[in-house]
């Protein structure tokens, strides 16, 4: 009976190892992308209205709208609509000025009852661009995100290949100035954006287009039911999926390069997330019938696919699992514990080493201004059970001996209460955060030098893990669907 | 406007994602290389 509930508990631990081999898988996938996809060689300028869903966004909207029309892209096949959704504050009379200087290029949707959320708001203009009939693409964007001049053409060249139905670009972070989470953050978007979408394009499925930058083929809209899904907070996510079970295929263009300002503080994140996190649990929910289904639902029911997917949205299940079952086969048998638990963060050595060089070589530019965030993702006490993982006779031999010179016994006890903390650290990383998050919700304005260097101690990965638990208790509740939005400042500009 | 000649663009980019390619070899060479060394150290 004693060894079937070991044989158990170490498969329980090692469960904890998932995410680690689909995080590898992911970028090995990534690195073949020079292999296995062609840019397209043709340019392709089909007539794109570009959407811009705004509520109060009087600090933003002019500077993009000048960006849009500075795009690199035929004037007369580009026009830009503006949907107001009854902002109370400038937004309407600057968009106005902006479409009285450019008749037929920027246009101003004004709908009079908002505050229903993205998705209604985008409906809305979409229901005017049906009408019209003009468009042959959508390009659905956030009002404070900055396309680089070259992005749009380098996004519709792929709509020449009539099986393409959707495309996105890398949405990079660029708040400026900068502050400490802002790094984060773009750290963050190398290895979930241009590393993951690389390789969900070599998978031939893909998860999401970026929120900030979605183009769709007028006829893959149409397929998917001509609007945006409103019953979920992942209307992005719902879209691509759609697209994609329809028959066409997504694909994310690298070298289109659009900056977004994303939150500075940790309260902010939370919120942002917090509504991602949400979304991808309904997401979850509603597409359970192509999971690991490749007959109905071709790649996005592939076994790849599905690895990449569940290891994000089962993070904290995988985190608790695994820290909880090593607690249970240390009482068991604490040698076998320490084996097991040297194995599992041997493996979360190679995975870090492997992950975080790659993110850097992927993204040269953001590596020289995120490094050491890049360094610190995992947080400073993780980071200190690698580096033991990595050479246990650091503290086997050289630590134990400092402390025997320094009078202290670490068999006494010592050592025994720093490897139970670490055997618990995976789950109670993300207790931990969500602390943090608490003190920045209380006292964010009083303690607000302390949480910076919180976060680099707890990790901003174990803050992610604990954003999608608190998503799982959420939906569990079954609470209220808002759209909590970002606030932005306009403080975004192109950094390179 | 002018714009630079798409398919020369395209293979330019091609070109970057093979770079990419040869610096992720090198980082499994160094990784590989670290993991033999531990196992020697260790």
């Amino acid at each position: 009976m004693e060894h079937v509930a070991t044989v158990l508990l170490v498969a329980l631990v090692l469960a904890g190892a998932i995410p680690l081999l689909a995080g590898c898988y992911q970028f090995v996938l990534a690195g073949l992308h020079a292999l296995r996809v062609r840019t397209p060689r043709e340019a392709c300028f089909p007539r794109v209205a570009i959407m811009i869903p705004a509520w109060n966004e009087a600090a933003v909207v002019e500077r993009t709208l000048e960006r849009l029309l500075a795009l690199e892209y035929p004037a007369d096949r580009l026009r830009v609509y503006v949907v107001d959704d009854a902002s109370t504050d400038e937004t309407p009379e600057k968009v106005q000025a902006k479409a009285a200087l450019h008749p037929g290029r920027i246009f101003h949707l004004r709908r009079e009852r908002g505050g229903e959320g993205k998705a209604h708001t985008i409906n809305h203009g979409l229901r005017t661009l049906h009408a019209e009939g003009w468009f042959e693409a959508v390009l659905v964007i956030d009002a404070d995100v900055i396309f680089t001049p070259p992005s749009l053409r380098r996004m519709t060249r792929h709509l020449a290949d009539p099986a393409v139905g959707a495309v996105t670009g890398y949405i990079k972070e660029g708040s400026r100035p900068g502050n400490w989470m802002n790094r984060f953050v773009a750290y963050e978007y190398v290895t979930a954006q241009a590393a993951a979408r690389r390789a969900q394009n070599v998978l031939g499925a893909q998860a999401c287009l970026a929120g900030g930058a979605q183009l769709l083929r007028r006829e893959s809209l149409e397929a998917a039911g001509g609007v945006i899904d409103t019953t979920t907070l992942a209307e992005d996510t719902v879209t691509t999926l759609n697209v994609q079970l329809a028959g066409k295929r997504v694909v994310f263009e690298p070298y289109a390069t659009v900056w977004a300002e994303e939150p500075r503080a940790v309260t902010g994140l939370w919120k942002q997330r917090l509504r991602w996190g949400r979304g991808n649990v309904q997401v979850t929910r509603r597409f359970r019938h192509i999971w690991l289904r490749r007959g109905r639902a071709g790649s996005l029911g592939g076994v790849g696919f599905a690895l990449i997917w569940f290891s994000v949205f089962l993070m904290p299940v995988f985190m608790l699992t695994s820290s909880t079952a090593l607690i249970g086969l240390w009482l068991l048998d604490e040698e076998r514990a320490l084996d097991v638990f040297r194995a599992l963060w041997f493996l979360n050595v190679v995975t870090y080493l492997f992950v975080t060089l790659s993110s850097f070589s992927i993204d040269t530019e953001t590596a020289r201004r995120t490094w050491r965030e890049g360094l610190l993702f995992p947080g400073v006490v993780s980071l200190a059970i690698i580096v033991y993982a990595a050479y246990p006779p650091l503290y086997d031999e050289t630590i134990a001996s400092w402390l025997r010179d320094a009078g202290v016994d670490p068999d006494d006890g010592l050592a025994t209460g720093i490897l139970l903390f670490t055997y618990v650290w995976l789950s109670a990383s993300m207790l931990a955060a969500w602390l943090v998050k608490l003190l920045d919700e209380r006292f964010g304005r009083r303690v607000r030098w302390l949480i910076a260097p919180l976060v680099y101690l707890v990790g901003y990965g174990p803050l992610l893990c604990a954003i999608t638990a608190a998503a799982y208790v959420k939906e569990a509740r079954g609470a209220e669907m808002r759209w909590d939005k970002t606030e932005k400042t306009g403080a975004v500009g192109e950094l390179v | 406007m002018t714009l630079p000649d798409p398919a020369e663009e395209a293979i330019a980019q091609d070109r970057g994602e093979r770079k990419l390619l040869l610096r992720q070899l090198a980082v499994i060479v160094l990784i590989v290389a670290l993991v033999i060394l531990r196992i020697w150290l260790v």
